[in-house]
């Protein structure tokens, strides 16, 4: 196997060479840990490595392989987790000073299914505390840097997986998504991320904020690593009862010969808005044409009820995390983030006409949403206005005008799809002149995975975006957070 | 809606019983006043009659 291996196949070229018996998964987890001792000191996108755990399940899995019994599609892969799973044996701290201990006796459905399926569990991975947004210093190593540019960001909240992807420091990956937390990271870092439809993926053991919103989902390379994670995870939980009880389908068996036919609809108020930047602009119309030469049919669709929708999630992402957080947030305040406790503390006193408002602002939008699917098989827009930015800290919030500045007027790409309940992808579709990379979001109806897994797949196919890696060794020196 | 004082915050945390210290007190007031302005200006003439469905209900098969 060569030193590079791990940089230059996708999880399912390394699933397929592991059940041909012609790679180890001993080999393939040394040499992500060899990557992580090596980079992760300047990434930290970790917060725990498994090494010996790994190692022991790695070699208990190569011998079954050279016995030809391949446990699942997983089998032999290194899975690494946002710390918001629980992870039997293994701390599980949110990246919080509350549960900076906390060792789980249970593993949360998604991870004991990906288990079942072969996958080694390589580690946990850093994020913003709790997954409660940006703005505060990271309270376990440090701030999680971009692989792509390690001064700039690497977005929130599941930026440990999306770098540890972006960075080959793991093969496939979980994150968790209540407004936009892993298309976004996936966006920041070039990678491909999945938000499933919320009720087809059990939320069992993963540590909450939004009750309604929640749901993990896979961030890989390509969309048919995403695909082929989704597929091993999802599907009807006793233990979470708002699981669907559909029958699964094998995502990768229904990518078709192209995407001949299909409708796509391009959202007009989170396309063209004047706060999308150029090189953005230019990204996501040249991914159009690629789509038109696929054969799909790419009109222009507009829904005005859109430009509400982040102030409206933020509303009811936020109440339903202050409800969740209030016994920590009475007893250990200090113990937080000055800006994630003011951010709870905030919601906590929101009126309740406020947030009844807000949801029936939800509803409004959900069912015009919904009728967008009756006319389009998928709809797409940009994922993130601009690229990764420079790091940096909110700090103290002192005046109405700083407020508006970084809390008013909320737009978001990512919190429409959240709402509505339905699935969401963000994959590479170009880079900026400075190299850092931009995210293009395709959307469908309720349980549509197999529409934007065929997308993805045929335009990563087609393109490339999402072969590109950052160096090893970038040129930029960062500072020490 | 004017914007909530900081006298209006302080008691509307201490009738919620929310502990809120002096030091949180300004951004707090600061990002409610924000957000509340975030949704106030909206209406639709179906907004007090849509229902709050908090999620889509599942379409189960048979």
């Amino acid at each position: 196997m060569k030193d590079d291996f791990v940089v230059t196949h996708s999880a399912s070229e390394m699933a397929a060479l592991i059940a041909a018996k012609e790679v180890s998964p001993v080999e393939i987890v040394s040499q992500y840990l060899d990557r992580i001792e090596r980079l992760d000191s300047r990434l930290f996108s970790y917060i725990t490595v498994c090494e010996d755990e790994a190692m022991s399940e790695a070699r208990r899995l190569e011998t079954l392989a050279m016995r030809g019994e391949i446990v699942g599609p997983l089998h032999g892969l290194p899975l690494a987790v946002k710390d918001q799973f629980h992870t039997e044996g293994v701390l599980t701290t949110a990246a919080s000073t509350i549960m900076k201990d906390h060792v789980s006796v249970e593993d949360a459905t998604t991870i004991a299914r990906a288990k079942g399926a072969g996958a080694i569990l390589l580690g946990k991975l850093n994020m913003t505390e709790f997954a409660a947004g940006m703005g505060d210093r990271y309270k376990h190593r440090g701030i999680t840097r971009n692989p792509w540019d390690l001064e700039r960001d690497a977005g929130g909240s599941s930026s440990g997986s999306g770098a540890a992807i972006a960075a080959s420091l793991c093969a496939i990956s979980l994150g968790e998504d209540t407004g936009g937390s892993i298309r976004g990271p996936s966006s920041l870092n070039g990678v491909t991320g999945i938000r499933p439809t919320w009720g087809l993926v059990s939320r069992y053991g993963i540590v909450p904020f939004s009750w309604s919103l929640d749901t993990g989902g896979p961030m890989c390379r390509t969309a048919e690593d995403a695909g082929m994670v989704l597929g091993a995870i999802a599907g009807f939980d006793t233990k979470d009862p708002l699981t669907s009880h559909r029958a699964v389908p094998n995502y990768l068996e229904e990518m078709g010969d192209g995407l001949k036919g299909l409708r796509i609809g391009i959202l007009e108020e989170l396309t063209a808005a004047d706060y999308v930047k150029p090189e953005v602009h230019r990204a996501t119309a040249a991914a159009v044409s690629v789509l038109g030469e696929l054969g799909a049919d790419v009109e222009e669709v507009s829904l005005p009820l859109l430009e509400h929708m982040g102030a409206v999630g933020a509303i009811l992402a936020e109440s339903d995390g202050a409800t969740y957080h209030r016994p920590w947030l009475d007893e250990r305040p200090q113990d937080y983030g000055p800006t994630i406790r003011r951010r709870l503390l905030a919601a906590s006193l929101l009126p309740g006409q406020v947030v009844h408002k807000a949801a029936r602002m939800r509803g409004l939008f959900r069912r015009e949403w919904l009728g967008l699917f009756e006319k389009y098989d998928a709809v797409i827009c940009p994922t993130t206005p601009s690229v990764a930015g420079k790091i940096s800290y909110v700090g103290d919030v002192e005046t109405r005008e700083r407020a508006e500045q970084l809390f008013g007027n909320r737009k978001s790409a990512t919190f429409p799809a959240a709402l509505a309940g339905t699935p969401a992808m963000s994959m590479p579709c170009g880079f900026s002149e400075d190299g850092m990379p931009i995210g293009l979001q395709v959307m469908a109806g309720h349980f549509q995975e197999s529409t934007i897994v065929r997308v993805g797949y045929h335009y990563q196919r087609q393109t490339g975006w999402h072969k590109r890696r950052p160096k090893d060794e970038p040129d930029k020196v960062q500072s020490r957070d | 809606m004017s914007d909530l004082s900081f006298d209006d915050v302080r008691s509307l945390a201490k009738a919620a019983g929310v502990e809120l210290s002096e030091e949180d007190l300004v951004e707090v007031t600061h990002r409610l006043n924000v957000t509340i302005e975030g949704v106030e200006q909206f209406s639709h003439p179906e907004l007090h009659t849509i229902e709050a469905v908090p999620f889509h209900p599942l379409n189960e098969p048979d």
